[in-house]
């Protein structure tokens, strides 16, 4: 049990605190380096620790559903838990790891679904009134929901998809079969979580939200292509939430269409974040080494990381995938279906698409190389780094380093050895690029 | 046709005139040609697989096939459909829950799998063919259930290990001339008496993708009697008789695959302790012996939840790590004595 003896309070007040430092310190002494944005960014996060807090104090019903809008149409507040162990890393991750021995549990699974286990079962984050598992995501997530559901009795629900996405031949019926379950699910929940009840209004009000901001976000896409690159790497390496994710939605689309504006006046003014100029252009890809920052050291030896291949989303950002309605016939969709789509995204899909999904990336976005994070307990990923590798190399021309790690557990972690090979591959990245031009 | 996991309906396959043939991966301890593909901490069956693949060793296979049932298996899939090797190769959409819904989305991945395997052998699959099937693999079932009744007794007539060589020669023989065979042996096995200690205390042993006896062999060497399993290779593979008597073989099959005991990559858990407890009071069973394949994340998970509630219901339970081939035999024999020792 936390110290504040109120599960989940703990970790919510935390990060509450964290994102109040971060406004005072940005109204006090701006940081003239870093986005003006930051400051809508941080108070939508303590906005919704707050929101969290609230529900846990009032009981009100805390879950998630999905990724999509669906959530709060049904009046719940989300539950980020999975988001939220991604930022216990250093000590703190040590410590759950030493946890998750003593329970008996696999510590060589992915860590973030590692970390989520004991930190549920500690009460360090709120225990959810619901929970969904999906088999569109990844192995370990389905695994560690399952779990907490199964143990901790929690309500759940599970929504099935084919791995032939939506652009596939079977399109309508999968849609429809997908579509169907969650039709199921919004009827679980009523008969099954106290004061959810779903509401289309919201749904189709907070799907408004999602477009726009999405939008925004592909004009980002568009803008990383831009050489210098105008993003740090940790820019390109944040997970952002969708905007129906947050209490104030409204402000998530004004924090992003601020934060487009001000990437796209870096642009502008030809500012970029390699030092002294860009040399070369790499795509990070999976997950990294969290407690440390390679990026600032890759960028003060001329290297820009454009983009993240690990995010689910990246098939909307860039354009490649439609973002909104029918993509096949142009028949407008229904609420429900809109959310139908979301559970589609390229890591519940066949291999192929894992692979050109980073093939697209690099084209887009003009990269010399891949960097190719091997996280530990990571099927999905791990087992295709090779034929990424290969078919980067036969398709585009560029190399990729296969580099194995942890994201979150830094006790077995090298720095020197990380950056040395990191060093390494820069020069087999530059040599490459000379013979390629 | 290399079968990798047992939702692919075999009998689709037999109709098409092909033998199903349940892939055992190389027992050999270096996976040197798979770790190009896939790193060490992934399922090691599956690497083990495409170790056997690269190495030549299944090259006698026409093709595989597989579900999605986990991410390992997905990926191993698009490593073997990137190498082209087997020659076909098809995967077959796998719903992780059982609804009406997900049921009608299975009901057509089986008939797309039926498709592929007629493109596959040039043949016409009827619904005729699938009945003779129906009938054949039933009969088989029926057979295997019929010596696992027997482990019931004082002093089965099978060891563990001799009960996994039956099940693994059922997964890769002709189903035709597998039922003979039993047929011929279940008289010899009601008379059979084997020189074994009726006092050792009787075990079920729960695994995924363990095919090799050793395995179960240094249970039974540690002093205990295995008479029932929960093994994708032992019970699960003949658990549960397709309906025949219904006008819709297609559907009837479908549905015995989905319906039987689950791998504990589908979410239900909660039936599958279940079904662990009815075995034990079944079997009269005094404790549960699971060797949980390393880095197979799905039974990793599925054991802490496990462990809760076999103590709940007060059923000893020893859940233990160990590699798809046969490795560290020596470190296991002490856990499991030490098991046994304590439940004795």
């Amino acid at each position: 049990m936390s110290s504040l003896n109120k599960p989940g309070l703990a970790y919510l007040k935390n990060e509450m605190a964290r994102c109040e430092r971060r406004i005072k310190k940005i109204n006090e002494k701006p940081d003239p380096a870093k986005p003006k944005s930051n400051i809508l960014l941080y108070e939508l996060e303590r906005d919704l620790r707050r929101e969290q807090i609230e529900a846990c104090e009032k009981g009100k019903p805390l879950g998630i559903t999905g990724l999509g809008p669906l959530t709060r149409a049904m009046g719940m507040t989300p539950w980020d838990a999975i988001m939220a162990a991604d930022r216990t890393h250093g000590n703190a991750a040590t410590e759950y790891f030493a946890q998750v021995r003593k329970l008996g549990m696999p510590d060589h699974t992915c860590d973030r679904c590692s970390i989520l286990v004991p930190m549920i079962l500690n009460g360090d984050f709120p225990k959810p009134n619901f929970l969904f598992t999906s088999n569109f995501e990844c192995l370990p997530v389905f695994l560690a929901h399952n779990l907490l559901a199964e143990y901790l009795q929690i309500p759940k629900f599970n929504i099935d998809r084919p791995f032939n996405n939506y652009m596939g031949e079977r399109n309508e019926e999968q849609l429809q079969y997908v579509t169907d379950q969650i039709k199921e699910m919004v009827e679980y929940i009523e008969t099954t979580v106290p004061d959810c009840k779903y509401n289309e209004e919201r749904m189709i009000e907070l799907l408004e939200y999602d477009r726009q901001y999405l939008q925004t976000f592909q004009e980002l896409w568009k803008l990383k292509a831009a050489i210098p690159c105008p993003l740090n790497g940790r820019e390109s390496f944040r997970e952002i939430r969708l905007s129906n994710m947050y209490p104030d939605p409204a402000k998530a689309v004004k924090y992003m269409r601020l934060y487009v504006d001000e990437v796209g006046e870096r642009v502008e003014k030809g500012l970029g974040a390699a030092q002294p100029e860009e040399k070369l252009r790499l795509l990070w890809s999976v997950a990294g080494p969290f407690y440390d920052d390679p990026f600032s050291w890759l960028e003060q030896r001329g290297v820009a990381v454009p983009a993240a291949e690990m995010t689910v989303y990246n098939g909307w950002f860039s354009g490649r995938e439609p973002i909104w309605g029918d993509p096949w016939n142009g028949r407008q969709l229904s609420p429900l279906e809109e959310e139908a789509r979301q559970f589609d995204f390229v890591w519940g899909r066949l291999g192929s698409d894992w692979v050109n999904t980073h093939l697209h990336s690099c084209r887009d976005l003009h990269l010399d190389g891949i960097i190719y994070f091997l996280q530990w307990g990571c099927p999905v990923s791990n087992n295709l780094g090779r034929v990424v590798a290969e078919e980067a190399e036969k398709q585009l021309g560029i190399p990729t380093l296969l580099i194995e790690g942890r994201m979150l557990e830094s006790s077995g972690y090298n720095q020197k050895d990380f950056y040395a090979k990191l060093g390494d591959f820069i020069d087999v990245c530059t040599a490459w690029k000379e013979k390629r031009l | 046709m290399g079968l990798l996991c047992i939702y692919v309906p075999e009998e689709v396959i037999s109709a098409a005139g092909v033998l199903p043939w349940r892939i055992t991966g190389s027992w050999e301890e270096s996976t040197t040609q798979a770790s190009f593909y896939r790193p060490e901490m992934t399922c090691r069956y599956c690497s083990h697989v495409l170790e056997s693949v690269l190495a030549g060793d299944l090259d006698f296979l026409d093709g595989v096939a597989t579900t999605q049932v986990d991410d390992d298996f997905k990926r191993l899939w698009d490593v073997l459909k990137y190498i082209n090797k087997p020659p076909f190769q098809h995967i077959m959409y796998l719903p992780h829950t059982i609804s009406k819904n997900t049921l009608g989305m299975w009901h057509r991945s089986v008939g797309e799998f039926i498709q592929a395997m007629e493109k596959f052998a040039g043949v016409t699959i009827k619904d005729d063919d699938i009945l003779k099937q129906i009938e054949i693999y039933n009969q088989m079932r029926d057979l295997l259930h019929r010596v696992y009744q027997m482990r019931k007794n004082q002093t089965p007539p099978l060891t563990g290990s001799e009960v996994l060589s039956l099940t693994t020669a059922a997964r890769i023989m002709p189903k035709e001339e597998f039922n003979l065979e039993v047929e011929s042996l279940l008289p010899y096995l009601e008379t059979r008496k084997p020189e074994m200690n009726n006092n050792k205390p009787r075990l079920l042993l729960c695994g995924e993708f363990l095919d090799n006896p050793d395995y179960v062999q240094i249970v039974e060497d540690a002093g205990a009697m295995v008479v029932m399993d929960e093994l994708d290779t032992g019970s699960k593979y003949f658990t549960g008789m397709v309906d025949s008597s219904k006008d819709d073989p297609l559907g009837q099959l479908a549905d015995r695959y989905m319906n039987r005991p689950g791998l504990s990559r589908m979410g239900d858990w909660h039936s599958q302790a279940n079904q662990i407890i009815a075995w034990v009071k079944e079997y009269d069973v005094q404790g549960v012996v699971e060797l949980r394949q390393l880095y197979s994340l799905p039974l990793d998970y599925r054991s802490f939840y496990l462990s809760k509630i076999l103590e709940e219901v007060g059923i000893p339970y020893l859940s233990i790590n160990r590699e798809y081939h046969p490795s560290h035999m020596g470190m296991l024999s002490t856990r499991v004595e030490a098991f046994v020792e304590m439940i004795q």
